[in-house]
């Protein structure tokens, strides 16, 4: 036999051919290196779904000063019908009549407090509680009633008020002329009884108040300031030659808007008005006159100057 | 720019220690619909409003990120970050379990109107608030660690503290964040503080762990 061998068809041999490992392949050895993974927890398996946790209002706690308590009477959520004052009466006008600005003030926001827990509990009444008795109303209606009479009286006030300045107009030149013979006759001795008396006079016939930054400068100020200025020089001129040549040159009237200002703010003594009459020679010597054209917006500077210092020298009096 | 920043994707513990994060996980809620998402970080994005809600439906619907509608209901200070990534996971698993393998045990526990729906005024539902107290309780539960504290934003919300959570978690503290100017303008820098306080109160519990005994000679 030529060929022994078994012959196989040309595509046995791959057929054959050993592919893979016929013994398992070894397992590489362990690495010293390995990196820990970046995430290592995980969500719980034994997580169970609970019932939901209501909110509890006992938590909260509200304090006793809050604002929103002034809707309420004593922290009560509703007054019961017969807590309310049923026997109460409105005020009447005679009786408002006899009170303060300041007590009419406070009896008005009292009421209005009121009438804002009664509105707060005839609402909860009517849509909460759907009653179509309206308890509330009656004491409402008395409140308000109050209220009308207050508007009432301090309107009468405020007619008395207007009619009087309306009545003054014609009798203020008379009555300028009065005080100022009162004022002038009085004696040295009565200085701080007249002055007082000047500090009064003035806020009401010019509306200046002794407090300078409290005024507004206008007309009214600047020629309420000249006169002043000039009764106060009258004042002094019979007991200091220098007052009395100074209101003499000046033909017994302060016409200068700064003159009378430096004579307005001196105090209200013999040798503080001799000071401010020898600043105004000064200022006359120099030629420094506030044109008419300019007193308001001069003046209003000075009262601002004047208003500066005097908080400055407080503020520093604080400090000390 | 890259949009891969902050919140935008699951943080792990690392990377929230390496970033400068304080452990703690937040929990927001929507002002409008009542609902709740948790965050790793102190802000959120569109992904914690995907991650929190699976099967969205008329009544639960996907709300959006207006950041205005939005406002921190509770941080919980935990003592280390892996506990922190675990309770974001518990509780995110919790809201998968409520509204997916769970969703008939959870419903049945909703209040209900007369048509049978859950309770609402207007857009308001206020039992997924509730269910978000009820799954933050429950997964501190499963947290080992002692020395936790929940942040609230209001103390109503939290619950009757000694019928639910003093008798399950007597160890938990519960504080409040303070009210007044707690705005939606001031919440970010309200979330930095108590950050920063919580990095600072981490940074020194690591420092006595870290630190040698005393040992007397």
């Amino acid at each position: 036999m030529l060929f022994t061998a078994k012959r196989g068809f040309h595509g046995t041999v791959s057929a054959l051919a050993r592919t893979r490992y016929t013994k398992p392949k070894p397992k590489p050895e362990p690495r010293s290196n390995v990196r820990r993974p970046t995430q290592e927890t995980h969500h719980d398996r034994d997580l169970k779904v609970s019932a939901p946790i209501p909110p509890a209002a006992g938590n909260l706690e509200c304090p006793v000063d809050h604002p929103l308590w002034q809707f309420f009477s004593a922290q009560k959520f509703m007054r019961k019908p017969e807590e309310l004052d049923q026997k109460s009466r409105s005020w009447t006008i005679p009786e408002l009549r006899r009170k303060s600005f300041e007590d009419l003030h406070s009896l008005w926001y009292t009421c209005l407090k009121e009438r804002n827990i009664l509105a707060r509990e005839n609402h909860l009444l009517l849509h909460s509680m759907k009653s179509s008795r309206e308890v509330y109303k009656d004491v409402d209606e008395r409140i308000r009633t109050t209220m009308w009479r207050i508007r009432h009286v301090l309107s009468e006030r405020d007619w008395a008020f207007r009619l009087a300045q309306q009545d003054f107009q014609e009798h203020q030149a008379e009555f300028i002329k009065d005080f100022e013979g009162l004022f002038l006759q009085a004696e040295a001795a009565q200085d701080v009884e007249s002055f007082e008396m000047l500090s009064r006079f003035q806020l009401a016939v010019f509306g200046i108040s002794e407090y300078i930054d409290e005024n507004t400068v206008d007309r009214k100020f600047v020629d309420g300031l000249k006169y002043l200025a000039t009764l106060k020089l009258k004042k002094f001129a019979s007991r200091n030659d220098s007052i009395q040549q100074l209101l003499t040159t000046s033909e017994n009237k302060i016409s200068d808007a700064g003159e009378a200002f430096i004579i307005f703010t001196s105090e209200n003594s013999e040798s503080a008005v001799e000071e401010a009459c020898n600043a105004v020679k000064e200022l006359r010597e120099q030629g420094n006159a506030v044109s008419r054209y300019d007193e308001l917006e001069t003046v209003a500077e000075y009262v601002k100057q004047l208003a500066q210092t005097q908080l400055e020298t407080e503020t520093s009096e604080e400090t000390k | 720019m890259s949009k891969t920043v902050g919140a935008s994707r699951f943080r792990t513990a690392k990377w929230l220690q390496k970033a400068g994060y304080a452990p703690q996980v937040y929990v927001f809620r929507n002002l409008e619909s009542g609902q709740v998402i948790y965050s790793q970080l102190p802000h959120f994005t569109q992904r914690q409003i995907d991650a929190n809600f699976y099967r969205p439906n008329w009544e639960n619907k996907k709300p959006s990120t207006r950041r205005d509608i939005w406002k921190c209901m509770a941080v919980v200070d935990l003592p280390d970050y892996a506990s922190t990534v675990k309770l974001y996971q518990n509780l995110c698993r919790l809201r998968y379990l409520r509204e997916v393998p769970e969703r008939s045990t959870a419903e049945s526990m909703r209040k209900r109107d007369e048509f049978g729906h859950i309770w609402y005024s207007s857009q308001y539902r206020p039992t997924y608030t509730q269910e978000a107290v009820a799954d933050l309780r429950e997964s501190l539960t499963k947290c080992k660690s002692q020395n936790i504290t929940i942040h609230w934003e209001d103390p109503w919300r939290m619950g009757d503290l000694n019928k639910h959570w003093t008798p399950v978690l007597p160890s938990v503290k519960h504080e409040v964040i303070n009210r007044v100017g707690n705005i939606a303008r001031e919440e970010s820098v309200i979330l930095k503080q108590l950050g920063e306080r919580a990095r600072i109160a981490f940074a020194e519990a690591s420092a006595q762990k870290t630190s040698p005994k005393n040992v007397n000679i």
